[in-house]
């Protein structure tokens, strides 16, 4: 069983997560076609790579962001959205990377299902 | 003597606590049935199930939640995943820094919990709603030193006891169904609460059941948990 480390609750199957699609920047709603909105709505880049997606932890209905490397199926990272905010606006400015800490993520274990 | 049905609320565990031999009494605010007459304090301080579905509860949510509740005089602290016991006996869970659940005492005293559903109002404007647990999800207690063995059978968690201490909580998945589980020993009986949604709850008692038939599948009661509260 895959161990995702959720940044609110901590280190959980895998099977507790539900997959929230590639986080990308939200169109302006009031002025975006229709393609726009379709391809942010339901068209996924499929990187292969390090990508940024939202993951959702089923129990507590916590949503936050993870790295996951789509070639090797490895979550490299898991932070609170303020987190990544953060570290976004940092990177922007050029700044050295934020305090807030990203919890690692994608351990393999031989636990049981839940 | 009462029944179940003769309230609008009523535990839905009622038939199969009737079958195994439950008998009824009022809940002390009288507005439901609870299940009394079972099991007795040696297989509860082994490993036993209690449904506290009829017991006062209620939760509240909003980004100001924790200083709204400190200013009502509820002990917590922002605390993610962490209980915390009232002077009265009652228990409050800090689900996360906009989410708290308060459990009402054993004795089944719902003043404290109905003031604060009362007294709340929209137009206060606090950034804290109320949220009706007490509908949505069903209420068990599992007390015992096996209780930990039982639960590694369920769900993924580590709930042993030195790896789980008093006053924590998991949001998890038991069973294959969400559920809160929070360990808050009774007396110096191990137990753990465990809040899972309501609709799901005979299948979730049926699995409990189940897991603890190789301990010795005991049922308890209110005042079984009483008994353990007080020595």
């Amino acid at each position: 069983m895959k161990i995702l480390n959720c940044p609110l609750n901590g280190p959980r199957n895998i099977s507790e997560f539900v997959w929230g699609g590639e986080m990308k920047p939200m169109p302006d709603p009031a002025t975006a076609t229709d393609a726009q909105w379709t391809d942010f709505l339901f068209l996924e880049d499929n990187t292969a790579g390090e990508i940024t997606e939202w993951w959702l932890h089923a129990p507590t209905n916590y949503w936050f962001i993870a790295r996951r490397n789509t070639l090797t199926d490895e979550i490299i990272e898991t932070m609170t959205y303020d987190a990544y905010l953060a570290r976004q606006k940092a990177n922007a400015s050029g700044e050295a990377e934020p305090a807030a800490k990203p919890t690692t993520g994608g351990t393999e274990t031989g636990a049981t299902s839940a | 003597m009462t029944t179940p049905e003769q309230h609008l609320r009523r535990t839905p565990l009622r038939s199969a606590l009737t079958k195994a031999g439950a008998k009824w009494t009022a809940t002390p605010a009288g507005d439901a049935a609870i299940s009394d007459g079972l099991g007795s304090i040696n297989a509860a301080r082994h490993l036993a199930i209690t449904d506290l579905s009829t017991m006062p509860r209620i939760g509240f949510k909003g980004r100001q939640t924790i200083p709204a509740m400190q200013k009502r005089g509820i002990v917590l602290e922002g605390t993610a995943n962490r209980a915390f016991r009232q002077p009265d006996g009652g228990l409050c869970l800090v689900l996360a820094a906009s989410e708290v659940i308060l459990l009402s005492p054993l004795s089944g005293d719902d003043g404290k919990l109905q003031k604060l559903h009362d007294d709340w109002r929209l137009d206060d404007a606090e950034r804290t709603y109320p949220m009706l647990r007490r509908d949505s999800q069903a209420w068990f207690v599992v007390t015992g030193a096996k209780a930990p063995e039982m639960f590694a059978k369920i769900c993924g968690i580590d709930f042993r006891l030195n790896k789980f201490p008093d006053l924590s909580i998991a949001q998890t998945s038991v069973a294959k169904i969400s559920a809160i589980v929070t360990r808050a020993d009774i007396g110096s009986t191990p137990a753990f609460h465990i809040l899972a949604d309501s609709a799901s709850a005979l299948y979730f008692f049926d699995c409990l059941i189940d897991a603890a038939q190789e301990f010795g599948n005991a049922l308890a009661c209110r005042s079984i948990l009483r008994d353990l509260e007080s020595g």
